[in-house]
């Protein structure tokens, strides 16, 4: 008997998963994807939460999380670009020129 | 659970059946449109079937090629590329209508694989994974032919898809439901209210977003052997290149199954509805075997009676008469059987078998001319230059698209 | 029952397992593969969920256009073996990161299996899209307008950001 209380632990795991990735990756890439499983683990718990009230509000909160996710993706990854241009690398790490120059690595 | 089986198995079979021939189908089409022969040398013990059996010695030597691997791919990602582009062509058919719902003891029982709710919704869902074969096998050849052909591939395929699906909203209106054998019922079988009639401008968006979608001539960039060499599939080779080779043809079989489904009326039979061809099943079955009959009868004729103008001194001199006279006796045996037990007692399953197996032969006859239409339209025009094929998909498709369901959602509200 | 069961678990592992592949591999062409499994898994679960439609969206945009258009990225910026190599935490840290992890997952664990809610019964066309469609179009027709035009500005906006000119120094 699978129970509302399965869905939400596995939610909760890729969560913190996404989070893991956000702070342990250097890549911009990746770090994106990171986000992206953040905003899907919050999407599982919409949609089992959904089907435990019998209620479609949850279904239609992540439609609208795909969406946000649709613009954010196509406006992200233009901004990766411009940053590759720029510095030739999407590392994280790199984009220092704010520091203050007598601490800058 | 043997019958949910067999309905998955038997499409996949007929599949398999028709791509051997269209592929014979393609190299005879290029001869003809080039004024010259085509494949006629392969034979088996002289019988070489107008070329068919090129195929099989083609499949042959696809066999026993040696297995490349360049020295750099990924392993993995190079392995599965064309697992994924050849099953992605494949699973689609799953909810592919091939004839109308069989009424036994009561319960319909729908002659397609899996009759889902969201029927036309996954075949984009699966049809959307099948760039995935193609963008891997671009990159993990490591090659920059194969990354430009990648790179080509996922940027045209997202841009078509778009028009694809907005082309079919339309058709959805008419219907009011995404399942396939809805749409084909609700367009009935007269021509006129056919969707090619009621939606003629999506069927001109949805068949050009097709071909860009199978990534056939004028669309195919993605492997342009002109400029990329043969882009993302240049470092396969063997059975690898064999799954690329026949995932072409098993798109352009899905593509032209959904065509004739959405716009040319699936599997009615123009102007006989399925209730006339279950009344009068037992005279047509009748004729048509008859006619089966004179038809072999008058094609083996035509084959031992002819001359062949060059003698090979071989078994190929045999060929025609090997082939004239089965289909001769065959012929004259029907015709006998039929006019001498004259028509069978069909009965309700019987009656009932018999129209969807005719609605069967009308669809398979709809897709076999949609692949001819591929076919010409490959051997007949040029390709694309790649900024002309972003502005006809952005500029041109995607404004008409939407003015298409627009202007029919108005029309369906209006009246 | 017990299929469901083994369904959800399958499903649940595939999701985990490729999760694991997102933030550990090191190639981002890897990355997005896992992601694109992920997806696909979690698109199964809201099948099981009766979320048909959403399922198949999941498939649709999610994995069909949005990894798509990462993974075009990607090959278009086409990185060297010596811009993957990132500049990582020590084991210390690494140690304190899966600590705080486990902590976070532990306590977000407890925090949801907490309270119990009853399971209510379901509509009759719970999921489809008749009942998606309606809800969508009265009410939640702003949302849906506003997340319209926010489709639209990020067109725009990336369009914007891709088509300036930069001179590479």
């Amino acid at each position: 008997m699978i129970t509302l209380n399965h869905y939400l632990v596995l939610s909760a795991a890729l969560f913190v998963m996404g989070f893991a990735g956000v702070v342990l990756r250097r890549n911009a890439l990746v770090i994106f994807m990171s986000i992206e499983l953040m905003l899907n683990a919050v999407n599982l718990s919409f949609v089992a939460f959904s089907r435990q009230f019998g209620n479609l509000d949850g279904q239609l909160a992540s439609f609208f999380v795909i969406v946000l996710a649709a613009a954010e993706a196509a406006i992200g990854l233009a901004i990766i670009v411009l940053v590759f241009r720029r510095r030739a690398t999407v590392q994280t790490t790199a984009l220092n020129t704010l520091r203050d120059a007598t601490n800058a690595s | 659970m043997l019958i949910i089986v067999l309905k998955i198995i038997i499409p996949f079979l007929v599949i398999m059946q028709l791509l051997p021939l269209l592929i014979w189908l393609e190299r005879k089409g290029a001869a003809y449109i080039q004024d010259r022969r085509g494949p006629n040398r392969a034979a088996i013990l002289g019988v070489r079937l107008g070329g068919v059996v090129h195929s099989l010695a083609d499949v042959v030597k696809l066999i026993f090629k040696e297995d490349i691997f360049p020295t750099n791919a990924n392993k993995f990602i190079y392995t599965i590329a064309p697992f994924i582009a050849m099953a992605v062509a494949c699973v689609t058919f799953a909810v592919i209508p091939w004839a109308s719902p069989l009424e036994w003891k009561g319960s319909a029982f729908s002659l397609q694989a899996v009759d889902l709710n969201v029927g036309i919704l996954y075949i984009f869902a699966i049809g959307s994974m099948g760039v995935y074969g193609i963008m891997l096998a671009g990159w993990g050849s490591n090659n920059k032919y194969s990354l430009l052909g990648g790179l080509r591939a996922s940027a045209q395929m997202i841009s078509y898809e778009l028009t694809l699906s907005l082309s079919v909203v339309g058709v959805l209106i008419f219907a009011g439901s995404l399942e396939l054998n809805t749409i084909v019922q609700n367009q009935g079988s007269n021509l006129l209210s056919w969707n090619v009639i009621r939606q003629p401008l999506g069927c001109l968006l949805f068949v050009v977003s097709a071909f860009a979608e199978t990534n056939r001539l004028p669309f195919d960039l993605p492997e342009a052997e002109a400029e990329l060499v043969a882009g993302y599939h240049v470092e396969y080779s063997s059975l690898k290149f064999a799954l690329f080779f026949m995932a072409e043809y098993a798109n352009m079989i899905v593509a032209s199954a959904l065509i004739a489904t959405l716009f040319f009326g699936g599997w009615q039979v123009p102007f006989v509805s399925t209730e006339t061809l279950r009344t009068y099943a037992q005279p047509i079955a009748y004729y048509s075997v008859l006619g089966l009959g004179l038809f072999s009868v008058a094609a083996g004729w035509f084959l031992v009676r002819r001359k062949h103008k060059v003698v090979y001194h071989d078994a190929r001199d045999y060929e025609t008469k090997v082939l004239g006279f089965p289909a001769l006796l065959v012929g004259l045996a029907l015709i006998a059987g039929q006019i001498l037990y004259g028509p069978l007692p069909l009965g309700e399953t019987g009656s009932q078998v018999a129209a969807a197996a005719f609605q069967f032969g009308a669809f398979l006859a709809k897709i076999l001319f949609f692949c001819w239409v591929f076919i010409w339209v490959r051997w007949t025009l040029p390709r694309f230059r790649y900024d002309q094929l972003m502005k006809l998909g952005w500029r041109v498709m995607l404004p008409l698209a939407l003015l298409n369901v627009v202007v029919t959602a108005g029309i369906y509200l209006w009246f | 029952m017990n299929g469901f069961l083994i369904l959800f678990y399958f499903l649940a592992a595939l999701a985990v397992i490729s999760a694991t592949g997102v933030i550990s591999l090191r190639h981002p062409v890897h990355c997005a593969l896992s992601l694109v499994v992920t997806l696909i898994a979690l698109a199964g679960l809201y099948v099981t969920l009766q979320a048909d439609f959403l399922g198949i969206v999941q498939v649709l945009t999610y994995a069909g256009a949005i990894l798509v258009l990462f993974i075009f990225i990607i090959m278009l910026l086409n990185l060297q073996d010596d811009e993957l190599k990132e500049r990582g935490y020590g084991a210390a840290a690494k140690a304190l990161l899966a600590a705080v992890s486990l902590g976070l997952f532990l306590s977000l664990g407890y925090l949801v299996t907490r309270p119990h809610f009853p399971i209510s019964a379901l509509p009759e066309d719970f999921g489809s899209i008749h009942s998606l469609g309606k809800a969508l179009f009265t009410s939640y027709v702003i949302p849906f307008e506003l997340a319209g035009i926010l489709l639209t500005v990020a067109l725009i906006g990336a369009v914007l950001l891709a088509k300036r000119r930069l001179e590479l120094k």
